[in-house]
């Protein structure tokens, strides 16, 4: 062989290594990392940005509507959670349904693995109304979360039982807690309601010389439904819920103002999940805008980077029904954000409040759930579709600047 | 009639392709439980949420840098037979945030 030759021989060598190591590069190029999937990559229909904002709605909203499985109606309260399998989510969702009226509810179960398409469970409702029980009228608001240290879902909610229906004496409000190791078999906490609202009323003698000697009133304040709580990783809980001043409800039954108390935002740390102590002192978040201006009906909470996100229900009014137990009700509801960096000590509201999701004017946004995954926070809002209660689906991306006005 | 210097140079060039054909597959990666895990989960059960085989085996392999069992996990998957509330229920029980 030529020296010439070799040399070619070689060449042709080399060049082969590197096309082998080349073709067999891609065996290696995996990594682990953890994933950050846009979720229109998953999803039939687009994600719109909203203008002005860092949201984001899916063009095909409501994602869930009615259960059309033989038992219930239209969705009524939902609770979200999120399972990352594999690092991707799969979404579950637990909502109320029931004909109508009050009691009669039963609580389904679904899962979705694209957060649009929803799959509901053939052994729903997984809990139904116990007549006679605690909360025989209502189970609403509930929030559901991973317990990674009892390895179970812990779902809070709040719960009635209206009695004749007539007085509001005979009234039992409360928070509950119910567990489960699946997502489908409930069981509800034995100290249920874990908190009475019925402790923080006031007798008639302490309302009288409130009202007219002008003593302070040894509570504090009275709660108006739970809101949200969350869980961290240690298993430690913290619970949000709305609550009036006692001197602001004996300010208003004095007459001294013509509308009942703004149900403001207090915070309330979970012992465990049957034990909960409300921190009465201050409202994290009081109603100060329009917006907010009577409160707050729904939150949810999540943190990402260190911040801690709150989105809202603020409504603006009260409605006074007549009939059932003269309850009162909140109109006028917007979505709203607040947001933390001191571990939820103190909050800012958004600058751009109310956020332009309502589909109605007034707006009549019912609930708020919300999720981090990866770089987003996924949020579902409960609105009116047409005249029918149901569920969108948005993201928020903080780490962006607000969306600019498309260009036509 | 090829010149010897050809038919040297085609010699070489073969071996180099044979060279590299086995040497692929010697040194491909052996089929691992996150392969069959992704089996599973994107090209049996079809879930939406896995963009692609990629992005199920990069989560996988990430599950298993946060102390996922994914031999255990396989398990669970395989015996769900597609239930998707079942297949939930296999990552708490055995990915990254559990107790296993």
């Amino acid at each position: 062989m030529t020296d010439h030759l070799k040399l070619t021989s070689s060449a042709v060598l080399i060049a082969g290594l590197c096309l082998f190591s080349l073709s067999c590069d891609s065996d290696y190029r995996l990594t682990a990392a953890r994933p950050d999937v846009d979720p229109a990559d998953v999803t039939q229909c687009p994600f719109i940005p909203i203008e002005g904002t860092r949201l984001s709605q899916y063009e095909c909203n409501p994602v869930f509507t009615n259960t059309d499985e033989g038992w219930g109606g239209d969705v009524g309260s939902v609770g979200f959670h999120v399972t990352e399998v594999v690092g991707h989510p799969f979404y579950q969702m637990w909502y109320t349904s029931s004909p109508g009226g009050y009691g009669n509810y039963g609580m389904g179960y679904a899962v979705s693995a694209d957060g649009t398409e929803w799959e509901t469970d053939p052994t729903n409702p997984q809990f139904v109304s116990e007549p006679g029980a605690w909360d025989q009228d209502s189970v609403a608001g509930q929030v559901v979360v991973w317990d990674p240290i009892e390895s179970q879902y812990v779902m809070t909610y709040q719960g009635f039982n209206l009695g004749n229906q007539q007085d509001p004496a005979d009234d039992v409000w409360g928070l509950g807690v119910a567990t489960s190791a699946d997502g489908r078999s409930w069981e509800k906490h034995q100290a249920n309601p874990v908190i009475d609202f019925g402790d923080y009323e006031l007798g008639d003698d302490e309302l009288f010389n409130v009202m007219f000697l002008g003593s302070e009133p040894s509570i504090k304040i009275k709660p108006c439904w739970p809101l949200t709580m969350t869980i961290n990783e240690r298993g430690a809980f913290r619970g949000y819920l709305a609550a009036s001043r006692w001197t602001d409800i004996i300010d208003q039954s004095s007459g001294l103002t013509d509308t009942p108390a703004s149900c403001d935002i207090y915070s309330m740390a979970g012992i465990d999940a049957g034990t909960w102590v409300i921190d009465d002192e201050q409202p994290l978040l009081t109603g100060n805008e329009i917006y907010d201006a009577k409160g707050v009906t729904s939150a949810a909470v999540v943190e990402l980077e260190g911040v801690q996100y709150m989105f809202y229900i603020g409504f603006e009014e009260w409605f006074q029904s007549t009939g059932t137990s003269g309850l009162i009700s909140a109109q006028r509801m917007t979505l709203n954000l607040a947001t933390s960096e001191d571990d939820g000590v103190t909050w800012v509201k958004d600058a751009n409040n109310p956020l332009p999701v309502n589909l109605t004017e007034p707006g009549e946004i019912s609930n708020v759930g919300a999720q981090v995954i990866g770089s987003r926070i996924h949020l579902w809002v409960g609105d009116n579709y047409e005249g029918t209660s149901a569920i969108g689906y948005f993201y928020y991306e903080p780490a962006i600047a607000p969306h600019e006005a498309a260009f036509n | 009639m090829l010149k010897p210097t050809t038919r040297a140079l085609l010699r070489t060039a073969s071996v180099v392709l044979l060279l590299s054909l086995t040497g692929c597959a010697s040194n491909a990666a052996p089929v691992t439980a996150c392969d069959q895990l992704c089996d599973q989960l994107v090209d049996e059960c079809g879930y939406p949420a896995f963009p692609d085989r990629i992005s199920c085996l990069e989560g996988c392999l990430y599950n298993e840098t946060e102390g996922a069992d994914t031999d255990a996990h396989l398990s669970c998957v395989d015996e769900a037979s597609c239930d998707t509330f079942i297949i939930v229920e296999c990552e708490n029980q055995h990915g990254a945030n559990s107790n296993d």
